[in-house]
């Protein structure tokens, strides 16, 4: 079918377009999947869609993103890839799409949890107040009395020897006298 | 050149580019504001600002890198990807707000092991771990029993505190 005066006009268009906007495939976020993780925490990854242009991706390497965050994903799981600067030679793993492994906050001087927070902090699900240096703590004794023997000064008769029971009838209290230096809470 | 054939031209370019191009609007970050929030975590929102793009309802939380996710404030802004440059495929990259924000894996969560940590609005005082030391400090204790051989009653005061250790911690929380 020979070309319409149209189609010879705009067929030349066409191609520059395409080769001006080359980049543009790498302007979008495209899902993956994780087939092997590296020792040195880049992972190896397959394109999910058929659709997509781009090819497997080796050793791309973890954007942590504002909050310093790296993380082990596991095989098989889903993530999300984008290129800097629109470059097909540089990409990175910018977010999973399920649970991972091991998630890593890591900084050079402080990592901040919660600092605004109205209810809790909860760590691995926990719910019990985490306690801290200078926290009290009550150590209880046993029920009722328990046996003793010693001897007792100076009250008279000086030095003599005492053999009975004694009853504490509180528990005793305490602080907690050390803890973790670098975990402030 | 005849302005109608020059409009002709015009409209045929314009069309060829959204042909060629249909996807450079997934290609892109959008801002959208929070509407509402669903029962699964998703959310609904509009677009802040006059874009090609519709209401999005459903908008799942994408998980950053960290595995970390968010319940956002309604009302907040929010940024949007399209995966795949497919605009039946949109997450949420980034909240402005959260509510709850929720750090997860399925086998640890290692915080810190270059900086100092500090948890909660107070952060001031270091976490106490099993095996940590307590200072205990002992109430009056009751002495019932025989002196020298006579029956005694009195009281034990013990002035100076002892120690011990913290003997369980959260099996689950190391510090």
């Amino acid at each position: 079918m020979s070309e319409s005066p149209i189609d010879r006009f705009m067929n030349p268009i066409r191609r520059i377009i395409r080769d001006e906007v080359a980049q543009l495939t790498y302007l979008g976020t495209w899902e993956y999947a994780v087939n092997s993780v590296n020792d040195d925490g880049t992972v190896n990854v397959t394109a999910t869609s058929p659709s997509c242009p781009l090819p497997s991706l080796n050793n791309v390497a973890q954007a942590s993103g504002t909050e310093g965050g790296t993380s082990t994903p596991g095989v098989g799981k889903m993530c999300n890839v984008r290129f800097i600067n629109g470059d097909p030679t540089r990409y990175v793993v910018v977010g999973n799409q399920s649970l991972v492994k091991v998630a890593t906050i890591d900084a050079s001087e402080t990592v901040a949890i919660g600092a605004s927070v109205s209810n809790a902090v909860v760590l691995a699900g926990g719910d019990a107040p985490v306690a801290r240096m200078g926290d009290a703590c009550t150590v209880y004794f046993p029920i009722g009395t328990t046996p003793c023997f010693g001897t007792i000064t100076p009250l008279p008769p000086a030095g003599g020897a005492f053999v009975g029971n004694i009853t504490f009838t509180s528990p005793a209290v305490g602080v907690i006298g050390t803890g973790a230096p670098k975990v402030l809470a | 050149m005849n302005p109608a054939v020059a409009d002709q031209i015009a409209v045929s370019i314009r069309a060829l580019i959204r042909d060629e191009f249909p996807q450079l609007t997934y290609s892109t970050t959008w801002e959208y504001a929070i509407t509402s929030a669903n029962a699964d975590g998703t959310v609904n929102g509009v677009a802040t600002s006059p874009i090609p793009l519709p209401p999005l309802n459903n908008v799942p939380i994408a998980s950053l890198v960290l595995g970390g996710v968010c319940a956002p404030v309604i009302g907040s802004n929010f940024l949007v990807d399209f995966i795949n440059q497919d605009g039946a495929r949109y997450a949420v990259i980034s909240a402005e707000a959260a509510r709850v924000a929720t750090v997860d894996a399925s086998e640890s969560i290692e915080v810190g092991e270059s900086a100092t940590v500090k948890l909660g609005p107070e952060g001031a005082q270091p976490v106490g771990r099993e095996g940590d030391k307590v200072t205990v400090f002992f109430p009056v204790g009751i002495l019932t029993g025989t002196l020298n051989g006579s029956p005694y009653t009195g009281r034990l005061s013990i002035l100076s505190p002892t120690s011990g250790i913290v003997t369980s911690g959260a099996e689950r929380v190391h510090a």
